[in-house]
């Protein structure tokens, strides 16, 4: 899959895509949905979890394998404050490293993942994250909790 | 999501993945990028109107040109036709668009024509909703008042010949709802991000010589031209001035259309999809 779309986040030019808006209309105002990003592969999520996902949040398809320092580039090259981010482990060393930039993290094909500042919701593989589609969205409509003093 | 685009930081929002299954392979769609009208207004009437119409189409991108909605205010003297088509390009290079198909309407199709005649390689195709080639106050100022009465005329007069706060207020007050002929509701107008100091300061300096006349002529895009026949705003005399001028242009008029085409006529949004298919 050639570049869709791209950015240079440092020195690395990465691909993405993003189906869902990040601001839709409400009433009279608008209402600001969560942008969860899924890391690679995202071919996987292409036809179950992304489209779900979609209907409730801004989808960010992030198309290239990252580091942690790939990762932090990207979300500042497009000013995506508090992602949730589904992937495997460089999303939780990612949360580790940034306490407070991810909202969540739905952790695809590991087990233990505590102590890591923020929700996370442990999908044990590819084929569970499929059946999972459901559990996913709620996770990520879940509010978020006040921290503990 | 907002991206650094020559010297400003520009709001973008997504709505439609690019690339869509079909069947065991990813399928890539067209982008359509739209060019929101003002100068003034934002990216928000058409997360209500066109946008919807198109995202099982094509991916459609918004973006609030510089001193706009969410984008960076930046200086005055920077706002004017050239540097907002100059970003339009700028953030097609950062995020690799790739010849999009582009919507402006009113003054965003004004940008559009700009930036295609500039670089006319960069647009696959353009869509131009109520564009103008100049803007001759008298010949809106006759629509303002078959419409909507004396009152009307003189409001737009006022406006065209002293643009500053108070004709400004007046024009919004009576010639604003002319723009369109069925009802928007309060969360229209509250969910756009006004910038009344950029509509003042375009119309003082640049609203007034701008003329895209010869330069419609460099455009080498397939163009699809949508043009109410009673918009105050973008007379029909003056769309099809610009018109004369495309090489390639497929010309669609609306008997009772205004300003807000997106908003009032389906049928408009109609032709943007057949446009973006073809």
């Amino acid at each position: 899959m050639g570049a869709v779309v791209r950015i240079l986040a440092g020195d690395v030019e990465l691909s993405f895509d993003v189906d869902g808006a990040q601001l839709v209309p409400t009433d009279l105002g608008w209402a600001e949905r969560p942008t969860v990003v899924l890391l690679e592969p995202t071919a996987l999520y292409r036809d179950g979890l992304g489209p779900a996902l979609a209907r409730v949040a801004q989808v960010v398809y992030l198309d290239d394998r990252v580091d942690v320092d790939d990762l932090v580039g990207f979300l500042d090259a497009l000013e995506i404050e508090r992602p949730v981010l589904v992937g495997a482990s460089v999303a939780v060393v990612f949360a580790s490293r940034h306490p407070g930039r991810a909202a969540k993290v739905v952790l695809v094909g590991r087990e233990e993942a505590g102590g890591i500042g923020c929700p996370v919701l442990v999908v044990s593989g590819a084929d569970a994250l499929r059946a999972a589609t459901d559990d996913v969205v709620a996770f990520v409509l879940e509010p978020e909790r006040e921290p503990e003093p | 999501m907002r991206v650094q685009v020559r010297d400003v930081r520009l709001f973008f929002d997504v709505d439609g993945a690019k690339l869509r299954p079909a069947g065991s392979a990813l399928e890539e769609r067209p982008t359509a990028l739209i060019l929101h009208a003002g100068p003034g207004l934002d990216h928000a009437p058409y997360k209500e109107t066109l946008g919807p119409r198109l995202v099982d189409l094509a991916q459609v991108v918004y973006l609030d040109q510089r001193g706009h909605g969410r984008s960076d205010r930046s200086e005055p003297t920077s706002w004017n036709l050239t540097t907002w088509a100059t970003d339009v390009k700028g953030f097609c290079e950062r995020l690799g668009i790739d010849r999009p198909v582009l919507v402006g309407q009113g003054w965003g199709a004004m940008i559009a024509v700009r930036l295609a005649a500039l670089w006319p390689e960069l647009p696959g195709k353009l869509v131009l909703a109520g564009p103008l080639a100049r803007i001759v106050p008298d010949r809106s100022i006759a629509v303002y008042e078959r419409l909507g009465g004396a009152a009307a005329g003189e409001a737009a007069f006022q406006f065209y010949r002293h643009p500053n706060e108070r004709t400004v207020a007046e024009f919004l007050r009576v010639c604003f709802p002319l723009l369109g002929r069925t009802e928007r509701g309060p969360g229209t107008l509250l969910r756009a991000q006004w910038n009344f100091e950029a509509l003042i300061e375009w119309q003082l300096h640049e609203g007034h010589v701008v003329d895209l006349r010869r330069e419609a002529a460099q455009v080498t895009a397939p163009t699809l031209v949508l043009q109410g026949e009673d918009d105050p705003q973008m007379p029909l005399v003056g769309a099809l001035e610009l018109v004369d001028e495309l090489r390639d242009a497929r010309l669609v008029t609306y008997p009772h259309g205004r300003h807000s085409l997106f908003h009032d006529e389906p049928a408009a949004a109609d032709e943007v999809r057949e446009w973006v298919r073809s």
